[in-house]
């Protein structure tokens, strides 16, 4: 099921002389969550403020499933909610009196208002310092009720932008799984960050745009779904080991005591360590993971070597 | 959402201790100081001048300093801060009746010597020395005997110059103590600087991207607009209900006057209802435009301070040039402090219910307009 649809998508500001966005293409399905990455200035708010209704595209349609023939504004008020880097809401007030009043907002019953506040501030481990003046808050409990708010009119859409800024890595961890579980109840998150394993982690597509363009970034499919097995050894490999190398499914590369192989299956991740345990060679250390988003970026950014989508 | 949106503005307002300060404590401190600086009478007031008068052993220059000492003056011959130095001319007597117009009297004003205090000395310089006159032509023509006690021959003279008795003052305002003259234009002062929490909590919630936020919750933002507005409103009413009370019962007590014998509550209710309205509109034009704390400040409190001048606050209009009298029947705050001063005074003139239209009209105007700034504004709101 579609949650949104943008199609050839261009958006150029007034008076300016190139597009801030140009020939954007992104489908994503109900549930998922789009990671949205790019240097400053590469159209992230840009495409984020039309999502959100708040710009018109230039040219090329953003498409939202299941909009009952609302206009994209109705649509955005009803199903949509933000979460901007910036912390949203009412420092002087109490984190109780920032969710009555947001809550008051979106056109709930007394009791619904009562329920939602409860069911939010419960979801965001917001009940500790529901009475404390939000500028009193530490910035992981900012976090929570900048996001919490977002969530009052319970949206089908989430967007957020960089919410993690600033926050310690427990509060980091209780925001990033909180986003999961909402992702788990069908909820669809346009996530921004440039903290890219952030965006590894949650998102189920990753768009990265530079220049205004989009580029799609799939880490699980063609040349890049390898994850790598990296192996540093006491002493340099003999010649028969180098051979033996030779022989493993995978692409090996061998140099100065170091080994990296390119595992792209369980299967050959056996082999790998089948050989390993064959030799019994000091092993100084390992390390196995995926192919990081940060050294992606960085690489594609170098090379401009991005696959357009 | 109306009282929560209220009830958000009023805890924005009071825990701003800025916005406090420069709607309450800033106008009650005008209030108290200019009540007190008006509350002195002019002969205590004299009682502080000092004039230098190098009289010379003529009777005539020992008699005019008499004169001039009965308005309360300090005189005498080597004064180190004296406001004016008198000179006056010798063989005074011979000069006087010779029949020649020539300055018989020198004044000589000290430079830091106010305008208000020159015309005051002036004045009665000019008083003592008619009585001088008088009292050399009535020795002269021996209608008063030269054995007569000086001071009696000088409370004969002031008998004869006594013409109180011959005026009658028949304004209301008389009777009216001096609250009733400070206390409306420092009010409607504090009034009218509504406009810097209005603009600023607005400031605020541009900035920190929560009318991005507002803008995708199911709420039109006209309306949101318009309710913030009458928030400020209720505030502005009962800022003006509180200003009242502390200026008409409370400063009157502080600075020993008696207070304002005044009970039409009903008036005051109606005054203060059309006033702040009119200050919670104007503000809303400007609150609308400002895009910058400091332009909130620069532009909410410079316009504020100018129209408090030309509306005859700091200096009284009476005195101003006829140009800028004619400039204050534009300003708000002029018509507003006509009307207070309109129920403080107990009746409506035709002027009262002109300054009633005029700031009707410019409640209805304003939100118009700034409605309008607000919409083109929010239209052009993005992500950061």
């Amino acid at each position: 099921m579609s949650a949104f649809e943008i199609t050839d998508l261009e958006y150029r500001y007034t008076n300016a002389s190139s597009f801030a966005l140009q020939g954007i293409n992104i489908h994503l399905k109900t549930g998922q969550c789009l990671g949205l990455i790019g240097p400053n200035g590469s159209g992230k708010s840009t495409l984020l403020s039309i999502l959100s209704g708040l710009l018109t595209p230039t040219s090329g349609t953003v498409h939202f499933g299941h909009n009952d023939g609302l206009t994209l504004a109705k649509f955005v008020q009803k199903n949509v909610a933000l979460v901007p880097q910036e912390y949203a809401f009412y420092a002087q007030l109490s984190v109780e009196q920032n969710l009555q009043y947001f809550v008051s907002l979106c056109g709930f019953n007394r009791t619904e208002r009562q329920l939602r506040v409860l069911t939010v501030s419960q979801q965001c481990q917001l009940q500790a310092v529901i009475g404390q003046k939000a500028k009193f808050l530490s910035g992981g409990y900012k976090r929570r009720l900048n996001l919490a708010i977002a969530l009052l009119k319970d949206p089908k859409i989430l967007y957020l932008d960089e919410p993690t800024v600033g926050v310690d890595p427990v509060s980091r961890g209780n925001i990033l799984s909180l986003l999961s579980e909402l992702k788990s109840q069908g909820k669809t998150i346009v996530y921004t960050s440039h903290l890219l394993a952030e965006v590894q982690n949650i998102g189920d597509e990753i768009v990265m745009l530079n220049q205004g363009k989009a580029h799609y970034l799939n880490l699980n499919n063609g040349p890049n779904e390898h994850k790598r097995l990296s192996v540093e050894f006491a002493h340099s490999l003999s010649d028969s080991s180098i051979n033996q190398l030779s022989s493993l499914p995978m692409k090996v590369e061998y140099k100065d005591k170091h080994i990296e192989a390119y595992i792209s299956s369980p299967e050959e991740l056996f082999s790998m360590l089948t050989l390993l345990n064959h030799w019994k060679h000091d092993i100084l250390n390992i390390h196995y993971d995926q192919t990081s988003l940060t050294q992606y970026y960085l690489n594609h950014m170098e090379k401009n070597d991005i696959t357009e989508y | 959402m109306i009282l929560q949106s209220i009830k958000k503005e009023f805890i924005l307002v009071f825990s701003d201790l800025h916005s406090v300060a420069v709607l309450l404590i800033m106008p009650v401190i005008f209030m108290l100081i200019m009540t007190f600086a008006m509350s002195e009478r002019q002969d205590d007031m004299t009682q502080n001048i000092q004039i230098e008068f190098k009289t010379n052993s003529e009777f005539e220059q020992t008699l005019f300093a008499q004169y001039l000492a009965q308005f309360g003056y300090q005189i005498g011959p080597k004064i180190p801060k004296a406001s004016a130095n008198l000179v006056l001319q010798p063989n005074l007597k011979q000069q006087l009746f010779s029949g020649l117009n020539n300055a018989l009297i020198q004044i000589e004003f000290e430079s830091s010597t106010s305008p208000a205090i020159q015309a005051l000395i002036n004045q009665h310089v000019q008083l003592a020395f008619a009585r001088l006159k008088l009292h050399l032509y009535m020795l002269d023509t021996e209608e008063i005997s030269e054995s007569l006690p000086l001071d009696k021959q000088m409370a004969l003279i002031n008998l004869q110059t006594d013409t109180s008795a011959y005026i009658k003052i028949t304004s209301d305002h008389l009777q009216l103590p001096v609250v009733s003259y400070s206390v409306p234009s420092w009010l409607i002062f504090g009034v009218y600087f509504i406009v810097l929490p209005i603009s600023l909590t607005l400031l605020n919630e541009v900035q920190n991207c929560t009318l991005i936020r507002l803008k995708t919750f199911p709420v039109n933002l006209q309306h949101y607009f318009l309710v913030k507005l009458l928030a400020f409103y209720l505030f502005s009413l009962g800022q003006f209900i509180l200003l009242s009370l502390i200026g008409w019962r409370l400063i009157p007590l502080l600075v020993d006057l008696p207070p304002v014998p005044y009970n039409q509550i009903c008036q005051l209710v109606c005054t203060a209802l059309v006033v702040s309205l009119a200050a919670v509109s104007f503000a809303s034009i400007i609150a609308s435009l400002v895009r910058s704390f400091e332009q909130a400040i620069v532009l909410g409190g410079g316009v504020n301070i100018i129209m408090a001048a030309l509306s005859g606050f700091m200096v009284p209009i009476d005195i101003m040039p006829s140009t800028l009298q004619q400039i204050a029947q534009f300003s708000p705050m002029f018509w507003s402090a006509q009307l207070v001063k309109g129920t403080m005074y107990g009746h409506f003139s035709h002027e009262h219910w002109i300054s009633v239209i005029y700031l009707l009209v410019l409640a209805t105007i304003s939100p118009t307009i700034s409605a309008l700034l607000f919409s083109r504004r929010i239209r052009g709101l993005s992500w950061n």
